[in-house]
């Protein structure tokens, strides 16, 4: 248990589900939070942990991948599904109103916030944290992996804490 | 980008000559900050500032915080093999800082509303003052704990409840009060999660105002954490601090000064602000912390900027320019407290630059009134920026007390070594003096491991001529046999367990106790005693 750290969410998912944190107990959570118009974290960050995945084998079916949005105007379960199904499969989006991805974001303690950004088509981006989180079988925070680990590091960690030591 | 944590080129043992004798006045602040840390609670002698509230540079925190530094470095660098006269004193400081009088200021200062052109929302009190913001107070004591641990393995700190802020005013009645427990592991997840949850960009001291400054301190403690406990948390934290600043356009500003702070968008200001002023505390304070870790952008700052704020006079003396003044005004900024000239010289011997570091020191000898007190060389406070000579005499406590012993007593790049090269148990385990009477200052302390020599050198703390001390040394046995000599003369022999004096050893009363090798010594003047360890 991590006093700093409640994991809480009610969101949407990318096929217009309703969703709490409850709904994966029984599974492990790999939880990301992003935006789909990033053009540098968030494709680095969930290639590095559809890597991850991939190299857990078996144990990546026990592990719900989620990415959450940090931008509910722009991503909507709709948007959120046409990115990651076209470039990442594995993980599941979960979005909704503002209120909600707030709440969400600040339960998880993750920073972003709304810059202008020219590059963009529509004039902003919102820088945020690549923080991944580790979320145990009854939803509670188990750990986290900033984003200078190695994928490689990531997969260890997540076979040490989910009981299933590399071979 | 990437940082150069553990990339140190700097030599990590000196040769028995290359080790030299730490000067009167070197000495003289080490006493005096073991004589602050010894006063009583509540005494705060040479250490009350004019102003209220905690709110300025010379506040508890900081003194307490950078007399710590000091101390650490001149342990780490200058007397590494003599425990003895630091871990008492930083375990006091560390329970100075627990002290309300050094944290309760949080109830008052949570409440924010705004500072200089800024007006800010108001926000409910805070009495836990680690809990939300406040870097310029948790980061502090996050580094004196994980130093504390570091340079004597010692885990006091590391225990449940061990950092605990208790707040119970006789007046609030027997049933109420306030306690907060932490321990250091669970303050620096603490300051960590807040670190994160603001996007790397730094923890804010008041509430909005994300400085520059603090935000170096908890890089320092997760290192120190990352050293102790492991993990990569100062990889982490630097990595997303760089990130987080480019967003502002780095840490220097285009005049080659460093970005002071940035007050954060809330529901009174609608964006952050960058607050870009060419500053010397910030250049100062910023540069003798963040060089542990950006050692070029630092020495490159240092080049640029450091003669825009001295004042050099014909004799080789340096001051400090009219800075606290708010350009084009006749306001000054800081009520004068600013403590400008510690901070720079603090700066000046982290880069190595002893002309810099002598001249501004030389200055204050002469023009700021130096006191011997117990042993100890303090500067009295002075309020006033000139004397009627024009000479610059403020002496603000922070620089008596904590910034002029640390200019004096580091070496060139010491934050980075330590930072980069946290003492293991290799380096506690070597033979090192662990206890030592009061009535005497350690000049010299080294343990020579190439060979095998421990090198002590004592005098008489300043105002005795001569005195007697008990001393102990440590971690001396089961290293083989051994010559100890005083003042040159060999008066013991001894091997893994057994110590035999001989004719001019009895006086000394040596003894084995327990882990220790005790004997009485009479100082008069600098007095060696240099153990030899056979190398067969």
């Amino acid at each position: 248990m991590n006093p700093n750290v409640v994991p809480r969410y009610e969101l949407l998912d990318h096929h217009g589900n309703s969703v709490t944190e409850q709904h994966f107990t029984g599974r492990y959570q790999l939880v990301f939070f992003g935006f789909t118009h990033c053009r540098v974290v968030c494709p680095t960050a969930l290639t590095k942990l559809s890597t991850v995945l991939d190299d857990l084998g078996p144990l990546a079916d026990r592990i719900q991948p989620l990415y959450v949005s940090v931008d509910p105007d722009r991503d909507t379960p709709e948007v959120m599904r046409a990115f990651l199904e076209a470039d990442h499969p594995r993980f599941l989006g979960l979005t909704g109103g503002t209120e909600a991805t707030e709440a969400a974001r600040t339960a998880f303690r993750v920073f972003a916030t709304r810059k202008a950004d020219p590059d963009d088509p529509d004039g902003y981006a919102v820088p945020h944290t690549a923080v991944t989180y580790l979320l145990d079988t009854d939803a509670t925070y188990l750990a986290h992996f900033p984003d200078v680990l190695e994928a490689t590091e990531i997969a260890d960690r997540i076979r040490e804490l989910c009981g299933t030591s590399a071979t | 980008m990437t940082t150069t944590i553990g990339k140190s080129a700097t030599p990590a043992v000196l040769g028995s000559r290359q080790v030299p004798l730490l000067s009167d006045e070197q000495v003289g602040h080490i006493r005096h900050v073991d004589n602050l840390s010894r006063l009583p609670r509540g005494d705060w002698r040479h250490m009350a500032g004019p102003v209220p509230f905690q709110e300025d540079f010379s506040s508890y925190r900081y003194q307490l915080g950078y007399m710590s530094l000091a101390m650490a470095l001149a342990h780490y660098h200058r007397l590494p093999a003599a425990p003895a006269v630091f871990q008492g004193q930083l375990d006091r400081l560390i329970r100075k800082m627990l002290e309300p009088d050094a944290w309760s200021y949080w109830r008052d200062t949570s409440t924010q509303g705004g500072f200089g052109p800024f007006d800010l929302p108001r926000l409910p009190s805070r009495t836990d003052p680690v809990a939300v913001d406040n870097i310029m107070y948790s980061a502090y004591l996050q580094v004196m704990t994980l130093m504390y641990t570091m340079l004597f393995d010692d885990r006091t700190y590391e225990q449940p409840g061990s950092l605990t802020f208790s707040m119970r005013p006789v007046l609030w009645g027997k049933d109420r009060h306030e306690s907060f427990e932490y321990d250091q592991r669970t303050l620096n997840e603490r300051i960590y999660w807040n670190m994160v949850e603001n996007g790397y960009l730094g923890v804010a001291c008041e509430p909005y105002c994300v400085f520059q400054i603090c935000n170096q301190v908890p890089i320092l403690g997760f290192r120190l954490h990352d050293h102790i406990y492991g993990g990569k948390t100062a990889e982490e934290v630097t990595t997303g601090y760089l990130a987080a600043w480019e967003r502002f356009g780095g840490s220097v500003n285009a005049n080659g000064h460093f970005h002071s702070y940035v007050v954060q968008q809330n529901e009174v200001l609608p964006n952050d602000v960058l607050v870009d002023r060419d500053l010397a505390w910030t250049d100062g304070w910023l540069g003798m912390l963040m060089n542990m870790w950006r050692p070029e952008l630092v020495r490159t700052t240092y080049g640029t900027s450091i003669e825009q704020w001295l004042d050099r006079a014909d004799d080789g003396l340096i001051s400090v320019r009219d800075l606290s003044r708010i350009p084009g005004t006749d306001v000054y900024a800081g009520l004068g407290t600013l403590g400008e000239m510690g901070w720079l010289a603090a700066w000046a011997s982290e880069m190595g630059d002893q002309e810099v570091v002598d001249g501004l020191l030389a200055h204050a000898d002469r023009y700021m009134n130096p006191q011997w007190e117990n042993g100890g060389l303090h500067y009295p406070r002075r309020d006033e920026t000139y004397d009627e000579n024009g000479k610059f005499v403020l002496m603000p406590p922070v620089v008596s007390n904590a910034t002029f012993p640390y200019a004096r007593l580091n070496v060139a790049d010491g934050l980075r070594t330590l930072f980069e090269r946290p003492w293991t148990d290799r380096e506690r385990s070597r033979p090192a003096l662990t206890e030592i009477g009061d009535s005497v200052d350690i000049r010299r302390a080294w343990y020579h491991e190439d060979v095998r020599h421990l090198q002590l050198t004592a005098s008489p703390r300043h105002g005795l001529s001569s005195t007697t001390t008990d001393l102990a040394l440590s971690r001396v046995w089961d290293r083989g046999e051994w010559t100890l000599a005083v003042d040159g003369v060999v008066v013991a022999n001894g091997d893994d367990t057994t110590v035999t004096p001989n004719g001019n050893g009895h006086r000394l009363h040596l003894r084995r106790t327990g882990d220790e090798l005790r004997l009485t010594l009479d100082v008069g003047g600098h007095t060696d005693v240099d153990m030899y360890w056979s190398n067969a």
